[in-house]
């Protein structure tokens, strides 16, 4: 849709141009203004969440959750397990998630990420006793993150139009498929299928919402509290950090360019696939 | 060797010279800039941890510090995107005078919270002449590499003359964040930016007020 819209655009404003007549020095017409984008436009194209009005209706929703339920939950958990009891438990989550890693890092090209995250869940699943220790990372072996979102983009997929779901929070239409993908490369979702161990999935959902939850109790507050737009706020800050994850954190060649005229980025961030230079 | 064997071994030798500088890295290390950003760290780290609080000395000096490093116009500008096209001067300089003090409110609250840890400076790009990004991480004694927190400060200007333009966490730049906020309010209030400007200023007493 956002692909569309943008040629729609580009193709209105070259028409424009294009059937402008050709200027002779005999004729000495007066050149055709030149075609008219407005803030608007430029707005629209940059952002692309062309379902703005329903995102921010599920966004306040979320917040009401979040601040009657899932917030106070978290801070419960942060008070009641200690530190190390905390990173434990973000031990075993992020071990459990190493097929899905892995399949990723083999699908996006990159051995040696891949033979990286094998290392890792042989050393913590045995020694790191089920992943409760990284041990791993101690040996040199640090854990990195991959999915199938991520590996769409490294295969050049646009991230598409803009969604913030209830609960499941912010996303794009490439991000929910890798999403879904992703379920079906995990090995653990097929652990509760047509049996008594259902628990299991939904367990670990759930724990691993709220362990991330009470890891940004408050880089979410200071979010809320220093923005003018808190949902602008998110929505830009979800994707520059999906573009930083593509990219494995390397520096991007996208830049705020200070040097516009009317200070719109020359290439603006997330837009034909420069989450991968 | 005749003129023509010459002439193609010139062109040969030419062609590789040109391929080798088109291989070259286009963006370079700039360690003056590097150099600059470890001292004003060090220096602005210094100064939030003597002894004080909000209203003293501590808070004017951290103040006059960020005035003294900061170019809030550049950044001021860019989050203005194209509604700052048809404004009038004055709007311009009210709204940049509101985001140079919104500004310095989320610095002193953001860097407050690193004045007990490490601000290390790991490598710079330049982005073009004038324009340089350096990169840092925030440690403390208990995190690890990959645990490290990686913040970016984009420099403009040149050595001996540099700004700090821009912050970037993570990979995040806050200008962008920026932008996209006021684009969402100038876009609702049909392009008013007096109105903007007026609540930028609010939340800017919010952030002081700690509310």
């Amino acid at each position: 849709m956002y692909a569309f819209r943008r040629v729609l655009i580009i193709a209105t404003t070259s028409t424009i141009a294009l059937s402008a007549p050709s200027a002779r020095a005999e004729d000495k017409a007066p050149a055709a203004p030149p075609p008219v984008v407005t803030a608007e436009q430029v707005q629209q194209q940059d952002e692309n969440d062309p379902f703005e009005g329903s995102n921010r209706f599920f966004f306040g929703v979320n917040q009401v959750l979040d601040e009657a339920l899932l917030r106070p939950a978290s801070v419960v958990y942060k008070s009641v397990l200690p530190e190390f009891a905390r990173d434990g438990v973000r031990n075993l989550l992020n071990n459990l998630n190493s097929p899905v890693i892995f399949a990723n890092d083999l699908m996006q090209g990159e051995g040696d990420r891949a033979g990286t995250t094998m290392v890792r869940f042989g050393i913590n699943s045995t020694v790191g006793i089920l992943g409760l220790v990284d041990v791993a990372a101690d040996l040199g072996y640090p854990y990195h993150d991959e999915d199938f979102g991520q590996t769409l983009a490294v295969w050049g997929v646009n991230d598409g139009p803009y969604f913030y779901f209830l609960i499941m929070g912010p996303s794009s239409a490439r991000d929910l498929t890798g999403f879904v993908v992703d379920r079906g490369l995990d090995p653990l979702t097929y652990v509760g299928w047509g049996n008594n161990y259902q628990w299991v999935p939904i367990t670990r959902a759930v724990v691993n919402v709220l362990d991330l939850r009470s890891r940004n109790i408050e880089t979410l507050d200071e979010i809320e509290r220093t923005s003018v737009d808190y949902y602008a706020s998110i929505r830009s800050l979800y994707r520059q950090s999906r573009a930083d994850a593509i990219r494995n954190g390397k520096p991007s060649p996208d830049l705020p360019n200070f040097d516009s005229g009317g200070g719109v980025t020359a290439t603006p961030l997330n837009r034909q696939n420069p989450d991968t230079q | 060797m005749t003129s023509n064997s010459f002439g193609r071994f010139a062109m040969a030798a030419l062609l590789t010279a040109a391929a080798w500088i088109a291989a070259a890295p286009a963006a370079r290390a700039n360690p003056e800039a590097e150099a600059f950003t470890q001292r004003v760290i060090d220096e602005g780290i210094s100064i939030l941890r003597e002894n004080g609080h909000g209203g003293d000395p501590r808070h004017t000096k951290f103040h006059d510090f960020i005035v003294k490093y900061a170019d809030a116009t550049s950044a001021a500008m860019f989050t203005l995107g194209p509604y700052r096209r048809g404004a009038s001067q004055a709007d311009i300089e009210s709204f940049v005078d509101a985001y140079r003090e919104y500004e310095f409110s989320l610095y002193a609250r953001s860097l407050d919270k690193y004045k007990d840890k490490a601000l290390h400076v790991t490598g710079s790009v330049d982005n073009k002449p004038g324009d340089v990004t350096v990169a840092t991480v925030v440690q403390d004694d208990r995190s690890t590499a990959d645990k490290a927190l990686r913040i970016a400060f984009r420099l403009l200007g040149s050595a001996g003359n540099y700004k700090f333009a821009d912050v970037q966490i993570e990979g995040a730049w806050i200008s962008q964040s920026q932008l996209e906020q006021f684009r969402s309010i100038l876009s609702r209030n049909g392009g008013n930016i007096p109105d903007l400007t007026r609540e930028i200023k609010q939340q800017t007493d919010r952030i002081v007020s700690g509310r």
